[in-house]
């Protein structure tokens, strides 16, 4: 018993940071149908933003927060105005063309970075806190701001899209953009929004990810590419999918680690990626253009 | 079929072409064949110029940048101080950087270029095994110096080649450093290892665990992580779960490694945590002092309080404002400057001559280094290690091993 | 001298040149989000190399054994994903990737994991840089004109009407299956061969050599040239491995941000021409529009 509730403890941690990253992505996938591999870009420049504001200037935690925070939506909100809407009025761009170009912003987002804050890792040791022991589980404070914050923001993310009217009008979107239009509402800001949420939750997911694991320029591909795999586990487009994908892949990459060894659990997230895919070829909660 | 025409004809004259180019030209020796050939042509030397110019390869992008762009620094900084004191021989002292990627093909290209075009005789690099091993066989064939700071795969020695040199000791040895103290010093029976999934981390690891073994021990937990992985909350439950008596971790990068070390000690694992270079870096150390008190690290023994090196440290930190990542590397890097600049001084910035030179280097000294020693294999020669642990951000020695 | 380094830089065109039209094959006629290839270039590499450095076999021997079981698993791959599409298959297919990444990495005995292999030796008679060239050269020539000759049959109109009309493809049926296979097995092979051909050109490998570094690149190759087009593939390769090395040449200062700048000015050009010439240079062919309502 004691085993399995420290192992489903570190099943959370990243499991809740990803979810976090993962809706925001299929949030955008759902309503503006572009694959937004450059969230793990803006999850890093958040990162860095906190850093500017809390290690270089000495800012209080808020206010350094709230600096990433902006930094971000202001970054995804950039990505979405100057290429991908540009690159839908300029016509036909197939899917290998999104792909190498939201590709090519990460990358740019990541040696931008690079130039400017240096290859050292950055880490934020003191905000840390102190291990806590739960009975059988252990916990830091910074890690007990994991737990807590993130459902919290996800259920408020998940109601603010059931219940609002701007939800609805999102949810409106996704299922069909020219139907949505004709009801007056307007998709391009629609759009936008889309874009501000993500990038929010990926701010958020940024700061959280920097203080917990460290951080320097190269992790966004590798954020990226974490995120598309549980997105696509749990159904792109779907939050819920986003967070149960999360979950469940952190929990093999959990199993794995413990019984097998932990330089395989990148082939079995992958396999069960894959088996589920067969099963259910658009993932767990995918259903073709649902949100919720 | 109009079509089809035209790209036969293309084809052809393609084909008639470049078998012209090839068979026309005088032949190169194969690497295959033994080396005494006649007429290899090598790379023109640079006739009259009021410059000399050397290459330097390693990873300035990536994750690898980490360690590349440090050692970059190093060599700029020795490039600046020598070309302030007259340069070499009188001519400017260029050094032309190249991104390695810490890859193969990286290197290859990085290399290729600089060969060709800045028409190199000598090449400081490169940073990772990996990229090194992608351009040797290419320097070798120019006859061009090969000289890498920090390279420390197995391979390097027997498939580097005769151009090849490093000051940097192989990861054959720290390995068993490790392995003999932990034996030693803490009398372990049963060992977890945790190793990055790169080729510098899986040398160690592979030492490590034969000499462990050999010596009687028992390695329980033997975990390799992905590059990227953030979490090791599990593997350190794993390894809690598993009561051992020494953990020994070899990380590539930093980052991972602080993370590791800190999931450990979340786990009130108290067994000794020994490590190679890498985590007992002097900022890594400094900014992390927590998480990282107490973690034991083993490192090619190196004295920076002599003269030299300090000198060397003092001048890094005027310059960039920063300590050293990586003393020892690093100042091999800034060292192999001075290095050059003897060598070109007294032999010309010739390939072969300065090979030449360099196969028989006994007790140089220089830059931040003293008394350096190369063998046959143009590998560093190298007794002792540092055993190191972190005590409060600072990284004092405990101890020094003699190997045997 | 400089021509040592044009040199260097035709025979990496030629070998990606290669693994474009493997590529191409599979996204540009088949329609098909192939990014697992790269696996494939892989299992071309690394069997080529294990069995020319460890069995001390020919050097033609192990291109050809890297081709054939390239192909082979590439067919296999095939039957699994036949019932799926759309992102799903993407995904797979990108996971193939990581898992053959995975088993290079893991397998040590094998492999050697992340020290790589080696001292990879040069084919017998095409030693030196510019043998090499004259022999992928030639090999380039020869795909190429198979591919054309394959993609302008009656073949490559199935093929086409897969690739546009998938509903009206199916009326096919089984042969629908078997024309899928057979652009498995050939992109297969082909990648197979550019990969080993690369092994033995730099004479080192290692898993992360065919990561996901390389497969934005081919990937980019292709999308500059154009997709569905033959001579757009051979142009984007050659644009795609000399522009790094130009930016790398002409772009120089002793800086320690030069990697970073470099890297930036490449990619900004990449995203460049996505955004304003989304067909790619010599493309003809309109995938759906990556921003429509998709099925």
């Amino acid at each position: 018993m004691d085993l399995i509730l420290q192992l489903i403890s570190n099943v959370l941690i990243p499991g809740l940071l990803f979810a976090l990253i993962a809706a925001g992505f299929s949030l955008t996938y759902s309503v503006t149908r572009v694959l937004h591999l450059a969230n793990g870009g803006v999850v890093i420049v958040a990162g860095y933003g906190f850093y500017t504001g809390y290690s270089l200037w000495h800012w209080p935690i808020w206010s350094a927060s709230l600096l990433a925070i902006a930094i971000a939506i202001l970054t995804g909100l950039f990505i979405n105005a100057q290429i991908h809407e540009r690159m839908r009025e300029h016509g036909i761009v197939s899917a290998a063309g999104m792909l190498v170009a939201t590709i090519s912003v990460l990358l740019i987002i990541q040696n931008i970075l690079l130039a400017i804050f240096g290859s050292a890792p950055k880490s934020f040791a003191d905000l840390q806190g102190t291990v806590h022991e739960f009975g059988p589980v252990i916990f830091t404070d910074h890690e007990i701001r994991i737990l807590v914050l993130i459902p919290i923001l996800l259920i408020i993310f998940i109601l603010l899209l059931k219940k609002t009217k701007t939800g609805k009008a999102l949810r409106a979107v996704a299922d069909h953009e020219q139907v949505a239009e004709v009801v007056g509402i307007a998709s391009r800001k629609m759009r936008m929004l889309a874009f501000g949420i993500s990038s929010f939750l990926a701010g958020i997911a940024g700061i959280l990810f920097a203080i917990e694991y460290n951080l320097d320029p190269s992790m966004g591909i590798m954020i990226t590419v974490r995120m598309i795999f549980r997105a696509i586990l749990g159904g792109v487009g779907s939050i819920g999918g986003a967070i149960l994908g999360s979950l469940s892949t952190e929990t093999i990459v959990a199993l794995t680690g413990y019984y097998w060894n932990v330089s395989w659990v990148d082939f079995s997230s992958f396999l069960l990626t894959f088996v589920v895919l067969l099963i259910r070829p658009n993932g767990i909660l995918g259903k073709k253009k649902r949100i919720v | 079929m109009k079509n089809n025409a035209i790209w036969w004809i293309i084809g052809i004259v393609i084909v008639v072409g470049l078998g012209y180019l090839i068979f026309n030209q005088p032949n190169k020796t194969n690497d295959k064949k033994s080396e005494s050939v006649a007429t290899a042509p090598v790379a023109p030397k640079v006739v009259e110029s009021s410059e000399v110019t050397i290459g330097w390869i390693g990873p300035l992008t990536g994750d690898a940048a980490a360690y590349g762009i440090p050692l970059q620094k190093a060599t700029m900084l020795a490039a600046e101080e020598i070309n302030a004191a007259g340069g070499v021989g009188g001519k400017k002292l260029v050094v032309a950087y190249e991104d390695g990627n810490c890859d193969g093909k990286g290197g290859a290209a990085a290399a290729q270029k600089l060969i060709s075009i800045n028409k190199v005789q000598i090449i400081i690099g490169g940073t990772c095994s990996g990229e090194t091993l992608g351009f040797t066989p290419i320097a070798n064939e120019n006859k061009v110096v090969v000289f890498s700071p920090s390279a420390s795969s197995p391979d390097l020695t027997t498939k580097g080649g005769d151009y090849a040199f490093r000051f940097y000791p192989s990861d054959a040895l720290a390995g068993k450093v490790a392995a003999s103290y932990a034996m030693d010093t803490f009398k372990a029976k049963k060992a977890a290892v945790i190793t990055a999934n790169t080729d510098y981390a899986q040398g160690l690891h592979r030492v490590f665990v034969e000499s462990f073994k050999n010596a009687g021990g028992e390695v329980t937990v033997d975990e390799s992580y992905n590059s990227g992985t953030t979490d090791f909350r599990t593997q350190a439950l794993k390894i809690k779960n598993a009561k051992v008596d020494v953990v020994y971790i070899v990380v590539q990068l930093p980052t991972e490694g602080i993370a590791l070390v800190k999931a450990l000690k979340d786990q009130k694992i108290v067994a000794p945590l020994l490590t190679a270079e890498i985590l007992i870096g002097r900022e890594i150390a400094k900014n992390n002092k927590d998480v990282l008190e107490g973690v034991i690290g083993f490192e090619a023994f190196f004295d920076e309080k002599a003269e030299g090196a300090a000198k060397f440290t003092a001048a890094f930190k005027a310059k960039y404002n920063e300590d050293l990542a990586f003393p020892f590397m690093q100042t091999i890097a800034y060292s192999e400057g001075y290095l050059f600049k003897e060598m070109i001084e007294k032999y010309g910035n010739d390939g072969v001559k300065i090979q030449a030179a360099l196969a028989k280097l006994t007790d140089w000294s220089g830059g931040g280094l003293k008394n350096m020693t190369l063998d046959e294999n143009g590998d560093v020669v190298w007794k002792s290690f540092s055993i190191k642990k972190i005590t409060n951000g600072d990284v004092p020695s405990i101890g020094v091993f003699d190997m045997k | 001298m400089i021509i040592d380094f044009i040199i260097f830089l035709l025979v990496l065109f030629a070998i990606y040149g290669i693994a474009g039209l493997a590529l191409n094959l599979t996204l540009g006629w088949g329609g098909l989000i192939n990014l697992g290839f790269m696996g494939f270039l892989s299992i071309g590499a690394y069997t080529s190399a294990i069995l020319t450095t460890e069995y001390h076999l020919p050097v033609f021997v192990g291109i050809i054994a890297g081709m054939i079981l390239a192909a082979l698993i590439s067919g296999f791959v095939g039957i699994l994903i036949r019932t799926i599409r759309g992102d799903a298959l993407a995904i797979i297919l990108l996971g193939f990737n990581f898992t053959v990444y995975a088993i290079g990495l893991n397998w040590n005995s094998v492999t050697r994991g992340a020290l790589g292999i080696p001292g990879i030796p040069r084919p017998e008679f095409f030693y030196d840089d510019r043998r090499f060239l004259f022999l992928v050269t030639i090999l380039l020539l020869l795909t190429t004109l198979f591919l054309y000759r394959l993609t302008h049959s009656s073949f490559g109109r199935v093929l086409g009407a897969i690739r546009d009309e998938e509903l009206h493809a199916r009326v096919l049926g089984k042969r629908m299956f078997r024309v899928k296979m057979i652009v498995h097995i050939v992109s297969g092979a082909l990648a197979g061969l550019a990969g080993a051909l690369l092994a033995h050109f730099i004479r080192f490998i290692d898993p992360a050599s065919f990561f996901i570094h390389q497969l934005v690149f081919v990937l980019s190759m292709i999308f500059v040239g154009g997709l569905a087009s033959v001579p757009g593939t051979i142009i984007g390769a050659f644009i795609l491995t000399l522009l790094p090395e130009m930016i790398r040449v002409f772009v120089n200062l002793p800086s320690d941000i030069l990697g970073a700048i470099r890297g930036i000015i490449f990619s900004l050009l990449l995203l460049l021409v996505v955004m304003f010439r989304p067909k790619g240079i010599l493309g003809t062919v309109e995938l759906p529009s990556a921003y429509a309502d998709r099925e």
